[in-house]
């Protein structure tokens, strides 16, 4: 059999490469697009979580704002039919995210994901870091009227924990997150979950953390209008 | 210097004496030296990958509904489910549009395919899970439930994309570009096809595929290799999804080791192998 020519050979690798970029493409993009309804789908097996999602179409107007970190955006859309603040993360905090965690993570993200401003998720951390007054300045900003937290502690609420995410929310914020949360790995009864999130010494001046650990920092302008055993809905005081 | 290179090119056997650079020229041009023996057949064999991802891209624009974490995983398998059967179905009609082969199974070869594969399999395996444990950097164990109820449709993912790789392109590509080409391209292209079902350890099966493509030509049939990544598909669908993944580098490592180990033992036992089923 005779070999092809050299036209034949360049025309045939041109053609590999192309396919080969397509094929990694393609499964980059599926990948991606498996892993994106994972925290929906999530929500569907955790009751409590999901009745504090639907809770929002109850309990507050139609065109309520409401102000959460971005991780809870997508499932206020989704189960709670209400406007989220942010509902994706910004493209510089793409390593605080889980599937930033790996090279092929971060590349599906970079191709595929939707991002917020970076501003607006600073300023979301800015404020949940900021004593309450500040706090409030940032919220009215972006009209918000309503704010949901995850109190609850990992091994409740599956990973919907606002204090296992307070010490990224921080470090986005431009702050140390233990001046305002201890973490204790030991656990302190056998059967506890751990690590456990306890306030630190400047946790009275983030406004996050007023509303999760809401009976050692009664909030001032917040109203708590719904709790279960996993989450909070306050209504926001404006003064 | 060109000429030189030209001559070697052409030379059908490696030099017995002369000077060292000659070697070294030798097994340059030889190793790097790539033919097209059948250009209609390369270009088949990438016609098949190009439908197959091509419809896999398609089938990410469909938005999968949203149900519970259990149901999930096997959503995620139906839709490239179909899509890989509907990647054979196209490829059927291209082949009998261009009286084309269609799938080159080997099935009078099946008894050699099958013992060749399963042992590259559990060797594979074995050798990887021994690392795991030696060095302790990775383990496999702790499935999430909610998978089983996955492992019929991921089975059938196996069996479809084997199909595709196996029985289709690569037989294609050794014919049109020969055996080293073949392997290098089916393998890789077809290893993706862990990406499209989200397991959490893509890498770790390319050494696999490579192993698995290159039973497949050595054999003459694909029907084995297709049966090893079925089960490779089917066991290691447990584990995708999961909260607590294997890691990523280390069994890589780990997988390429025992690639490297499983693969020369296969070419050992081949002509025995050989000789028994015949």
């Amino acid at each position: 059999m005779r070999p092809g020519s050299l036209s034949q050979k360049a025309l045939l690798g041109s053609l590999i490469t192309l396919v080969l970029l397509f094929s990694v493409l393609s499964a980059l993009k599926l990948d991606y697009d498996n892993h994106n309804p994972e925290v929906l789908n999530a929500i569907g097996d955790n009751p409590g979580v999901l009745a504090a999602f639907q809770k929002l179409q109850d309990l507050t107007p139609q065109n309520a704002i409401i102000f959460a970190w971005w991780d809870y955006g997508t499932a206020i859309q989704h189960y709670g039919l209400r406007t989220a603040v942010v509902a994706y993360p910004s493209s510089d905090i793409i390593n605080s995210t889980g599937m930033g965690q790996t090279v092929q993570g971060r590349l599906e993200l970079q191709l595929f994901g939707r991002f917020e401003s970076s501003q607006k998720i600073h300023d979301v951390a800015r404020a949940f870091l900021s004593p309450e007054n500040e706090a409030l300045t940032i919220m009215k900003q972006y009209g918000a009227s309503y704010v949901l937290v995850f109190y609850a502690d990992v091994c409740k609420s599956g990973g919907f924990s606002d204090t296992a995410k307070f010490p990224w929310i921080a470090r986005i914020a431009g702050e140390n997150f233990s001046n305002y949360l201890t973490i204790s790995s030991q656990s302190s009864q056998q059967g506890s979950c751990y690590p456990q999130y306890l306030p630190g010494p400047d946790a009275g001046n983030s406004t996050m953390l007023r509303l999760v650990f809401n009976s050692q920092f009664p909030p001032q302008h917040f109203n708590k209008i719904f709790e279960n055993d996993v989450a909070r809905i306050y209504q926001i005081n404006y003064p | 210097m060109q000429s030189l290179k030209r001559m070697l090119g052409y030379c059908p056997h490696p030099p017995l004496e002369g000077s060292p650079e000659q070697g070294v020229f030798y097994y340059e041009t030889h190793w790097l030296k790539t033919e097209i023996w059948d250009f209609a057949s390369s270009l088949d064999g990438l016609v098949g990958f190009t439908i197959l991802y091509g419809l896999l891209f398609l089938a990410s624009l469909i938005a999968l509904p949203v149900v519970g974490t259990a149901e999930e995983y096997q959503l995620i398998l139906l839709r490239v489910a179909s899509a890989i059967s509907l990647t054979i179905a196209l490829l059927y009609l291209y082949s009998k549009s261009r009286s084309t082969s269609f799938l080159s199974l080997g099935r009078s070869r099946l008894m050699l395919s099958l013992a060749e594969s399963l042992i590259a399999l559990i060797a594979w395996a074995v050798l990887l899970i021994f690392f795991g444990a030696i060095s302790g950097s990775y383990y496999l164990g702790g499935s999430a439930p909610g998978h089983w109820s996955a492992l019929p449709i991921s089975l059938l993912v196996g069996l479809l994309g084997g199909l595709t790789v196996y029985g289709y392109s690569a037989p294609k590509f050794e014919k049109g570009m020969g055996t080293l080409l073949a392997i290098i391209l089916s393998s890789t292209i077809g290893a993706l096809l862990f990406f499209a079902v989200s397991m959490n350890y893509p890498f770790v099966f390319l050494p696999m595929s490579v192993l698995m493509v290159y039973v497949s030509l050595q054999t003459g049939s694909a029907i084995g290799p297709i049966v090893a990544t079925s089960l490779l598909f089917a066991f290691f669908s447990l584990w995708s999804f999961s909260p607590f993944p294997v890691g990523f580098l280390q069994p890589t490592y780990g997988s390429i080791f025992a690639a490297i180990l499983s693969g020369p033992l296969v070419a050992l036992i081949h002509p025995r192998l050989a000789g028994i089923t015949q």
